[in-house]
């Protein structure tokens, strides 16, 4: 009897390789194994495309069921069939990799020297979220609003955002406990399972207490132009050293 | 001319045909109809096998697993079982591409993670097509699946979470058929 946990060891590789050459001669000549695994398959790209998988399994599924074209088109599927189904979601709390972890979304009205006052600006947005003035408008143009730790991990359709007229960048600060800091990190933002944007080399800081932070967390700041973002739904990862280490499913709405 | 390369050349002069087609299809079953569900079963099976040992074109190595079974057919060979006979044509195929894969020295290491899928509008289209062709209480059924609390849903049900999970993923599968393979609901 071959249960749930053996077909998802064998569809990500992780059974030693004379079992899975065993497992495979077995669904393969026998009547009912195949339905099973691709149930199973199913299973992993639809929590694949929901960002329900752990990183580890994530990693797997893109080394192991994405490699060729014909997975790639069952990935596409889920994709679509993921927002097809997307009208009558509703929220449901989703652990976000076990980590603690808080985003908080800015968007950047001026389009001259962002990148210049992203320092400037950082303390003082983490201020503001911290003391939970989230999606109030602020001077400069600049505004923000908060996401709570527990929905930063789930589908698209729980974290909708409205894009403000005007604005040019969008802030996800991602915050992390001492344990997963790294030296650098690279984000990589994916819309219907193509890339639109990436960039290397993003660094973190510790925010102070007087800014609302929390000892020795970490926080992380990816900024997005928006004119990158057209309706529909995104996925941001946050990657260190190769390792997926944060994923944020958002929805761009009218 | 060694006996390894005119083993290999006879091997690529060696194309199907009609003749070598309908010998396969009367192997798998005397009735023609059933022996075309059955061709295209191991087909899929054989994508599948492929698909999951990471091969970079599931789909034409498994017409060439078929290409070669045919050909045995056609030899004459004695074949008890045609699904275990393709799959041991597949396996050799398997460490064929490994080798030839081993003897490539690009990196695929190198190669982006992921390297992006597209599902079109048409996709989503289809699906919706698709799930509108679905009785009400079915789409119903997938919508809350994917969006409620499992466990509940499985009670409201008066269904087991296993006997939950696979009734949503029948319905799923029948879907992808529908999209991808244009087959009724």
């Amino acid at each position: 009897m071959v249960d749930r946990a053996q077909l998802i060891a064998y569809l990500l590789h992780q059974m030693p390789e004379e079992e899975r050459a065993d497992l495979a001669e077995q669904w393969f000549t026998g009547p009912e194994l195949q339905e099973a695994l691709q149930a199973a398959e199913a299973e992993l790209l639809d929590g694949y495309a929901r960002g329900e998988l752990a990183p580890e399994q994530r990693r797997r599924v893109e080394e192991f069921l994405l490699g060729s074209q014909t997975q790639r088109d069952k990935l596409a599927f889920a994709l679509a069939f993921r927002d097809a189904l997307a009208p009558p979601l509703t929220a449901r709390s989703r652990r976000w990799f076990g980590m603690a972890a808080a985003v908080v979304i800015a968007a950047l009205a001026a389009s001259t020297i962002w990148y210049a006052r992203r320092a400037a600006h950082l303390s003082s947005l983490l201020e503001q979220a911290a003391a939970g003035r989230a999606s109030q408008p602020l001077p400069g143009g600049i505004y923000e609003f908060a996401v709570s730790p527990d929905s930063s991990r789930g589908a698209a359709e729980q974290n909708r955002l409205k894009l403000p007229q005007g604005a040019e960048m969008l802030r996800f600060d991602f915050t992390f406990e001492q344990a997963e800091q790294a030296p650098e990190y690279s984000a990589l933002l994916s819309h219907a399972g193509r890339t639109v944007w990436s960039e290397q080399g993003i660094r973190g800081f510790q925010p102070t207490a007087s800014s609302g932070g929390r000892g020795q967390a970490n926080v992380v700041p990816v900024w997005v132009p928006a004119k990158l973002l057209e309706n529909g739904s995104y996925d941001l990862e946050l990657r260190a050293g190769g390792r997926l280490l944060a994923y944020y499913s958002f929805r761009i709405t009218p | 001319m060694s006996e390894r390369q005119e083993k290999s050349a006879r091997r690529q002069r060696w194309t199907l045909n009609g003749q070598a087609l309908d010998r396969l299809l009367l192997a798998f079953d005397a009735d023609r109809e059933a022996a075309a569900q059955k061709y295209e079963a191991l087909r899929r099976k054989l994508i599948d096998l492929f698909a999951w040992e990471r091969s970079e074109s599931p789909e034409d190595l498994a017409d060439e697993t078929l290409n070669r079974l045919a050909r045995r057919v056609s030899e004459g060979t004695g074949i008890p079982n045609l699904d275990r006979y393709a799959f041991g044509i597949a396996r050799l195929l398997l460490q064929e591409e490994a080798r030839s894969l081993r003897a490539r020295t690009a990196a695929l290491r190198d190669l982006p993670l992921v390297t992006g899928t597209t599902p079109d509008s048409g996709m989503l289209k289809r699906i919706r097509r698709c799930l509108a062709a679905l009785p009400a209480e079915n789409r119903e059924l997938l919508a809350r699946y994917y969006s409620e609390d499992r466990e509940q849903l499985a009670r409201a049900q008066g269904i087991s979470m296993n006997a939950l999970r696979n009734r949503v993923l029948r319905l799923r599968q029948r879907l992808y058929d529908c999209v991808m393979r244009g087959s009724d609901l």
